[in-house]
């Protein structure tokens, strides 16, 4: 069920309906689950019962680990919830490609290993590292243990964030449990506005340039060097506004429901630096590689070579994590490579101009999508090859859909800035059109449209009414979702 | 911010929220409120149904016979960026049309009427430049998106009677000839023991939701446009089906492709209808392969020896150059519909049979 689609539509409607009716918070949270498992089931119903049966193990052991002082005993509970998760992980996700990578080695001496053909439950990246941060933070002493297995459940089966994140941590959204929080008239306005802001990201650019980056990135020997820097910026474009038009999308949906998520995107193609990409794009998964990966290793405390390492070594898992395929950590690899120089660059105390900063990681970062779009190493040399080879014939077009959507992420980021750094006390444009700009501890600055006046109702019809008429008619998935 | 610290500021505004859970506006200001909510939408209405009737400024009709959907003016802008005129007739306006010249019809489907490509930029309409000097010729394209040779097999006597024209050049494709003549919706052939016949539908008799929804149609060139996405939506790639394991992406039910279809057997019936006076201009898809429907019908030429035009002996061309004949900067490349360059190359094709055939004195 995507979210862009009419059956998520309808899905969410009576959703909000059924919860709008239900008073006690109890019975809410328990339609709100039941809710959640319909919506994965929507997905694929065979693997409900590893999403339930994580939550399961990973509730008893956090449950185990609080209870005893004996650290040992709490250690081994933390073990077994880790190998429990990443064992599923590893097992649906990465058999083939370790099997495939195999047949690589044993292919010298005439033998291979069949491969397994293990179907990839969806969303399960998402789940497994939302579920894992509840036990370490247990381990650490960080959180307290759920009480119940049915909010434990809840957390974990959200459907909001359940296929394609943000990855929300335990302790941000447990304690909203607690609260009778449901849909209101204000979170409905609120969370509203930004699934309509998250659905124009996703049909009237993503969706749209998408077929385009996929011509290209098909067979980029046949294409001019012009038109394989067009299918980059294309793709450049369509994973921005596909992973954060869902990211919006679910931050909308979770507060339309009456819970707050955290935010997972900050314009991250007006970084100055590889480490501020890293801190506004997909910002759920860098902090939690962050705090459970990169600082248990050592972080930065164990010397420059070490923290060299753990940067590599981190963002090659991170790679990793986003698929099975070399691509993906070749792509890890250069994040890695690029995070270590620009660390050098910094102890050396070495200064570059913001403008030639940004320009310089916009283009590092398009350029490392060409390892993570690319469906294998040929692939990506003969993408690589066509960029660098200009005057060697091809196919050429001018797909006017490109420099459209350039026009419009260019504009987003300027209503962006304007938002980032316009006063939350209303102005006369503000006023005119309804408009408000709100600060949200978790979810950051966020723009709410409004029907009380005039141009506010004009401004919110026309919106809605452009995505509907020229957005892509055609449900297609989320890019993030098959990660 | 520590999570301890979120959770509190969450629990704060959960409290808030509960207790106030909008911010009601003041008594005195809840109508005038709704008031300006009322018009805002109203007045966003008006102005995409202003924007939508200038685009189709045209006459929004159906084919009495065939009932498939004719529009006698429309600007596009979804695939290429032009206008589009037809008369009463349905026939494309062309810029120049030479009166007292010999008529040649041209039939086919959206490749023919070529929405995307503005009136003078139609081959019908370069083909007539082009033989304008000593072989004038007037091309009354009478394209129609969606037609196929049933459709063209049941209005030949009509056009022939309306239009009178000397010679038919007929625009074909692979799926024409296979399973769009065969489509069950719509006029189409059925093969029963060996032979062909024509299936004309029953006009259709609508219901009273389809009634009122046609009548709003009619009314609003918003509804009209909004309805007909609706439906393409629903036709279209959809998401994965309830409780079924995988990602399905979805395809239009079309007649299986296997079937044999009677090309040979289709071409002879639309020659005799036309009076034995046709050119037959195959457009087959750039860069794939010659596919086994084109064989059939470059050999029924060869052994009728009817006039015929492959589109294909004009690719080379345009893979030497890096272009396409299909596809527009605002769809898709080698994609589609006939582009200015392809129609100037179908145009090429076209006006050299013609002089061809008037030399030989066949119109």
């Amino acid at each position: 069920m995507v979210f862009s689609s009419f059956r998520f539509a309808g899905f969410l409607v009576a959703l909000l309906l059924l919860l709008s009716l239900i008073r006690s918070n109890e019975s809410r949270k328990r339609a709100l689950c039941l809710a959640s498992c319909l919506f994965y089931a929507a997905w694929d119903f065979r693997y409900l019962g590893l999403l339930l049966l994580i939550s399961g193990i990973d509730f008893v052991a956090a449950a185990q680990i609080d209870q005893t002082e004996l650290p040992r005993r709490r250690r081994a509970w933390l073990v077994f919830s880790m190998v429990t998760n990443l064992g599923c992980l590893a097992y649906f996700k990465y058999t083939d490609f370790f099997i495939h990578s195999l047949n690589g080695v044993l292919g010298v001496y005439g033998r291979e290993i069949p491969l397994l053909h293990v179907f990839l439950p969806a969303g399960i990246s998402f789940y497994t590292f939302k579920s894992m941060s509840y036990t370490i933070d247990v381990y650490r002493r960080e959180l307290r243990p759920c009480r119940r297995l049915f909010d434990y459940a809840m957390f974990v089966s959200f459907f909001a964030d359940l296929i394609a994140g943000p990855i929300v941590r335990a302790s941000v959204f447990l304690p909203q449990l607690e609260n009778r929080v449901g849909p209101t008239a204000r979170r409905l306005q609120e969370g509203g506005s930004l699934f309509v802001i998250g659905m124009g990201k996703k049909l009237l650019i993503a969706d749209q340039i998408g077929p385009i980056a996929d011509a290209v990135f098909q067979n980029p020997g046949a294409w001019s060097c012009g038109m394989a820097w067009t299918g980059l910026i294309a793709y450049t474009l369509q994973i921005y506004c596909d992973f954060s038009g869902y990211s919006d999308m679910a931050l909308g949906v979770a507060q339309m429901l009456g819970y707050d998520l955290p935010e997972n995107f900050r314009m991250p193609y007006l970084s100055g630096d590889v480490s501020e990409f890293w801190q506004r794009w997909h910002i759920t998964l860098s902090q939690w590689l962050r705090d459970y990966l990169y600082i248990p290793l050592g972080g930065n405390r164990k010397g420059p070579t070490r923290t060299y390492v753990n940067l590599l070594l981190t963002m090659l898992l991170g790679g990793l994590w986003h698929g099975a395929g070399w691509n993906f950590v070749l792509w890890g690899a250069l994040h890695g490579a690029a995070l270590c120089v620009h660390r050098a660059w910094r102890k050396f105390g070495l200064r570059m101009p913001r403008l030639a900063g940004q320009v310089l990681t916009l283009l590092f970062v398009s350029l490392a999508w060409v390892p993570f779009r690319a469906v294998d190493a040929a692939a990506t040399k003969a993408m690589l090859a066509r960029l660098i080879a200009p005057g060697t014939g091809g196919s050429h077009w001018v797909p006017v859909t490109v420099i459209a959507a350039l026009m419009l992420v260019a504009g987003g980021h300027v209503a962006g800035l304007w938002i980032e750094r316009s006063s939350t006390e209303r102005n006369i444009l503000q006023r005119a059109f309804n408009l408000e700009i709100k600060d949200h501890p978790l979810s950051g600055r966020q723009l709410v449209f409004g029907t009380n006046t005039i141009g506010g109702a004009f401004l919110t019809t026309s919106i809605v009414l452009i995505i509907a008429l020229f957005g892509a008619t055609s449900a297609s998935p989320f890019i993030y979702f098959r990660f | 911010m520590t999570a301890n610290h979120k959770a509190e500021e969450l629990e704060r505004i959960g409290g808030k929220e509960a207790i106030s859970p909008t911010t009601p506006l003041p008594k005195g200001r809840r109508l005038p409120a709704i008031v300006a909510a009322v018009c805002g939408i109203a007045l966003s209405l008006l102005a995409f149904e202003m924007a939508f009737r200038l685009l189709l400024f045209g006459k929004e009709g159906r084919d009495p016979v065939t009932h498939l959907p004719v529009t006698t003016g429309i600007h596009r802008i979804g695939e290429g960026f032009a206008s589009s005129h037809r008369d009463h007739q349905g026939v494309r306006l062309s810029p120049n049309p030479c009166s007292g010249c010999p008529r040649v019809l041209v039939i086919g489907d959206s490749y023919t009427d070529a929405f995307q490509v503005d009136d003078t930029e139609a081959f019908t309409a370069v083909a007539e430049t082009m033989l304008a000097g000593a072989h004038p010729v007037r091309l009354l394209n009478a394209g129609v998106a969606g037609a196929s040779p049933a459709d063209y097999l049941v209005q030949a006597a009509r056009y022939r009677r309306r239009l009178q024209p000397a010679w038919t050049v007929i625009e074909l494709n692979a799926d024409d000839l296979g399973r769009d003549a065969f489509l069950p919706d719509k006029v189409h052939f059925r093969q029963e023991g060996g032979r062909l016949s024509l299936v004309v539908p029953a006009p259709y008799e609508y219901g009273r939701i389809t009634q009122t929804l046609g009548f709003i149609r009619e009314q609003s060139a918003l509804a009209n446009y909004a309805i007909a996405r609706l439906d393409f939506a629903r036709q279209g790639p959809k998401g994965p089906p309830w409780f079924r394991a995988g990602f399905d992406s979805g395809t239009r039910s079309v007649p299986q492709a296997s079937q044999f279809y009677p090309l040979e057997h289709e071409l002879s019936l639309l020659r005799s209808a036309y009076g034995n006076r046709v050119t037959f201009l195959f457009l087959p898809l750039f860069n794939t392969p010659i596919e086994n429907e084109e064989i059939r019908f470059e050999r029924y030429c060869r052994e009728t020896t009817t006039s015929c035009l492959n589109f294909r002996e004009s690719f080379e061309g345009f893979q030497r150059i890096g272009t396409a004949p299909y596809g527009f900067p605002n769809s898709r490349f080698a994609g589609g519909h006939l582009n200015t360059a392809g129609h100037v190359a179908v145009a090429r094709l076209l006006a050299m049979e013609l002089r061809r055939l008037q030399q030989n004195g066949l119109f």
